[in-house]
């Protein structure tokens, strides 16, 4: 199998720089994360009682650039609408996470340097001077931005469709839109901006992207002069596809959203990686055999105080591997100089720890844009309560038994766990609340609930 | 057979290297050492696991994916092929037309599916969700095995993916998939082969590029997919024809109703009371008109034990005279009756 995907690396891969391949890795990541995430709950509770597999539409009329975008997308990876712009919440969650990269330029918004606090930037003169001719020329053809806006500011920023803004705006109408058609084009949008939120995140499992290795991007694949990426995100996806990407191991949990990317205590996903594992061109630089340790370009991972250079002697040299067992470098011994270089195999071992790691993570932030959660007490009165929240307004709706919501009521709130009480309306089958404003750690939050009524 | 697998890989790439079309990770044939072609044809044969008894009738959906850009690259779109397995299980798909340009080809995917086994993908197995490595270009054998109800349909459904017509044939497991995530098994009808599967068809089954091209001498290629009209559903289904680069008048569309007897009789009435210079012919099936208006020519017919209703459009570009539109759509009519044999419960 290692074998396998390393050969296939080798020689079948038109590469691309765009993270973790949309189609495969990030749509499969975004599945996973979905099936460990509240998410199937939490649309059932609201009305869409298919959960994952309710079927939701966004017509083509109401949103022709994101329908004519989805269709850019291949059906066999499970993300493109029908004619009328129908698919289960699933399939727009994963079409999300596939079209965080379209246009292409959006993809240089997706690097994370929590060491400088940067992200992606054109490769400089002096990268270019170490690349090849056909490299240099295809670079030169491929017109890269200069720079890119670091993945942790992407997800709020105000150009990004899909931003986090838009997300709770999508959310919030998907629960208080008047007709249940309005409120399934909501729920099918606000999914879209959610997998894009867990695409940009997910990138951030990519080594080279939170080592500030644009070098790592940049490398020939084998399928003509123009075809460059990483190499590591092309072997995800071989092995994996979008099927076989492994499980969430666990759901992570933060407080902040930014938290989840990085962290002051080092528990976000960029900060985990960066520390963990060495990125093709942020590797130990080569040594000689009697002299000391091996320079390293970053403080961490470390090397041990002493390698093994009999093993590395021999012609294929030796791995060095973390505490787990897991593969983070190859080095030789050759005329007293110790090299270093992440393989194929080695990458793939790698792979199979970070996945399921950026799976969890995922997991974790689709869960805390959803974390907002309101307890509806309908008797005589409607009584609207929920934990953790700040000041903001709550909304409440009535459903008839058409499935048309109308307001009830809508007032301010101060972050009392009581958000409203108010006289039960004289008909409907359901009662909905929406809270929209910030939670207790000052985030924004929409928060929603729903309850059976009848009178 | 890593190995093997790797020679061939090996030697495939050096010859492609300025290609549009990436090396296939599959084999022309399963027992050549050599790599096939993304860009097709296909072929190959559908049988049962378990009986090795021939698969008919199957959906077999291909899909190329595209791709363009350099360094920072974007999907490109995809073109697509939906046909079925003839009567003894055998399937072709056609190669692939032209690209536009700057695109590349990064990979293709084929499906076949079939109610009441489990569907088989080129490049993943359903048990494991592994890579499959035993996929070729022709002659290539596909096992379906049957559906057991501790089958998760879940899983089956991400398996098989998106897309009209394979969404149209896979939305009776929605519910099941839904109520699985729910912590309930279940409880399902029979779905056993021979129990109903065969009910199951789409438009696109019923005509290709290929068939269109032989009949009417059409030299052009065509972008397929749902007519924008009315969405898919488990009674109705549509396949448009849409010429590439010409005129309306090039394209052709199929609608498909699959009824109840007495609502397939119905909606037949409708459209001749609806459809503008409609002429009653009942030459292919229980009955059938023709009709005109302008540049357009229309076969329609009713399949009665079936509860089949077609309707086929032609404009005048390609079906220059009405009996080239008459002669798709007796090839429909053959085609219905190849893929819903009454022996097998078609007309239920």
């Amino acid at each position: 199998m290692k074998r396998l995907i390393a050969a296939l690396a080798l020689t079948l891969v038109p590469a691309t720089a765009h993270a973790w391949e949309p189609e495969t890795t990030h749509a499969g990541l975004a599945e996973q994360a979905a099936l460990k995430s509240r998410l199937h709950k939490r649309l059932a509770s609201l009305g869409f009682n298919g959960g994952l597999f309710e079927p939701l539409t966004i017509p083509p009329a109401d949103a022709p650039s994101l329908i004519k975008a989805v269709k850019l997308l291949s059906p066999t990876h499970g993300s493109v609408p029908d004619g009328r712009g129908r698919q289960v919440a699933l399939g727009w969650l994963t079409a999300g996470a596939a079209l965080a990269d379209i246009p292409a330029a959006y993809g240089a918004n997706h690097f994370f340097d929590p060491a400088t606090g940067k992200g992606w930037s054109a490769p400089d003169r002096n990268l270019l001077t170490s690349l090849s001719d056909k490299v240099r020329e295809a670079v030169g053809r491929a017109s890269l931005p200069d720079r890119g806006v670091p993945a942790v500011q992407w997800i709020t920023a105000k150009d990004n469709p899909f931003s986090y803004d838009n997300f709770l705006a999508q959310y919030a109408k998907a629960v208080s839109a008047a007709t249940p058609g309005e409120r399934s084009r909501h729920m099918a949008a606000a999914l879209v901006a959610a997998g894009a939120l867990m695409h940009v995140l997910g990138d951030l499992g990519a080594p080279s992207r939170v080592r500030g290795d644009m070098a790592a991007h940049l490398e020939p694949l084998g399928a003509g002069p123009d075809d460059l990426g990483s190499r590591m995100e092309r072997i995800a996806a071989l092995a994996y596809g979008r099927l076989g990407v492994p499980a969430a191991s666990r759901t992570i949990t933060r407080t902040h959203l930014r938290d989840f990317f990085t962290s002051k205590d080092g528990g976000g996903l960029a900060d985990l990686i960066a520390r963990t594992y060495f990125s093709p061109n942020t590797l130990p630089k080569t040594t000689r055999s009697a002299g000391g340790p091996a320079p390293l370009v970053r403080p961490q991972p470390r090397l041990p105080a002493k390698l093994n250079l009999m093993a590395a002697n021999r012609e294929e040299g030796t791995v060095y591997r973390d505490v787990n067992g897991t593969c983070l470098l190859r080095y030789r011994l050759e005329h007293d100089f110790v090299t270093f270089s992440l393989d194929d195999e080695c990458m793939l071992e790698q792979l199979a720890v970070i996945l399921p790691e950026v799976a969890s993570y995922e997991a974790g932030m689709l869960d805390y844009l959803l974390r907002g959660e309101l307890v509806i007490t309908a008797g005589d009165q409607i009584v609207v309560s929920g934990k953790g929240l700040g000041a903001g307004s709550v909304e409440v709706l009535v459903e008839d038994d058409r499935g048309v919501r109308t307001k009830v009521t809508s007032q301010q709130t101060t972050g009392t766990e009581e958000l409203l009480r108010v006289a039960a309306p004289a008909s409907g089958t359901r009662i909905v609340a929406v809270f929209r404003g910030i939670d207790a750690a000052g985030e924004p939050v929409v928060a929603v609930g729903a309850a059976p009524f009848s009178r | 057979m890593n190995l093997l697998v790797l020679g061939l890989l090996a030697s495939a790439a050096v010859g492609c290297v300025e290609s549009s079309m990436r090396t296939a990770p599959f084999r022309v044939r399963p027992d050549a050492a050599e790599p096939g072609s993304l860009q097709g044809p296909f072929t190959g044969r559908v049988v049962d696991a378990t009986t090795k008894a021939p698969v008919a009738g199957a959906l077999v959906y291909a899909a190329w994916t595209l791709e363009r850009g350099t360094a920072l690259a974007e999907p490109a779109g995809s073109k697509e092929f939906v046909g079925s397995t003839d009567a003894a299980g055998y399937y072709k798909v056609p190669a692939l037309g032209s690209l536009p340009r700057g695109v590349r080809v990064t990979d293709m995917t084929l499906l076949v599916y079939k109610r009441g086994f489990v569907a088989y993908r080129s490049d993943r197995r359903f048990a494991d969700l592994g890579l499959r490595q035993d996929f070729a270009q022709h002659g290539n054998q596909v096992l379906l095995e049957r559906w057991r109800n501790e089958l998760s349909h879940a899983r089956h459904l991400r398996f098989v993916g998106a897309g009209a017509a394979v969404s149209a044939l896979t939305s009776w497991e929605l519910a099941d998939a839904s109520a699985e995530l729910d912590g309930k098994r279940p409880q399902g009808e029979d779905i056993r082969p021979g129990r109903g599967e065969g009910t199951y068809i789409v438009a696109a089954q019923l005509l290709t590029e290929a068939d269109i091209k032989a009949r009417t001498k059409y030299d052009g290629g065509f972008e397929t997919g749902p007519l924008q009209d009315e969405p898919d559903t488990a009674s109705y289904s549509s396949q448009h024809f849409k010429a590439l680069n010409r005129p309306e008048t090039w394209d052709i569309a199929i609608r498909m109703w699959k009824l109840d007897p007495g609502k397939a009789q119905e909606r037949y009435e409708e459209l001749l009371s609806q459809l503008p210079g409609v002429a009653e012919k009942d030459d292919i099936a229980s009955r059938s008109f023709a009709a005109a208006e302008g540049d357009i020519k229309g076969i329609g017919f009713l399949d009665a034990p079936r509860g089949i209703v077609i309707l086929i459009t032609c404009g005048a570009s390609q079906c220059t005279s009405i009996d080239e539109a008459a002669s798709l759509g007796k090839l429909a009519y053959d085609r219905i009756k190849t893929l819903l044999p009454m022996s097998l419960g078609g007309g239920k």
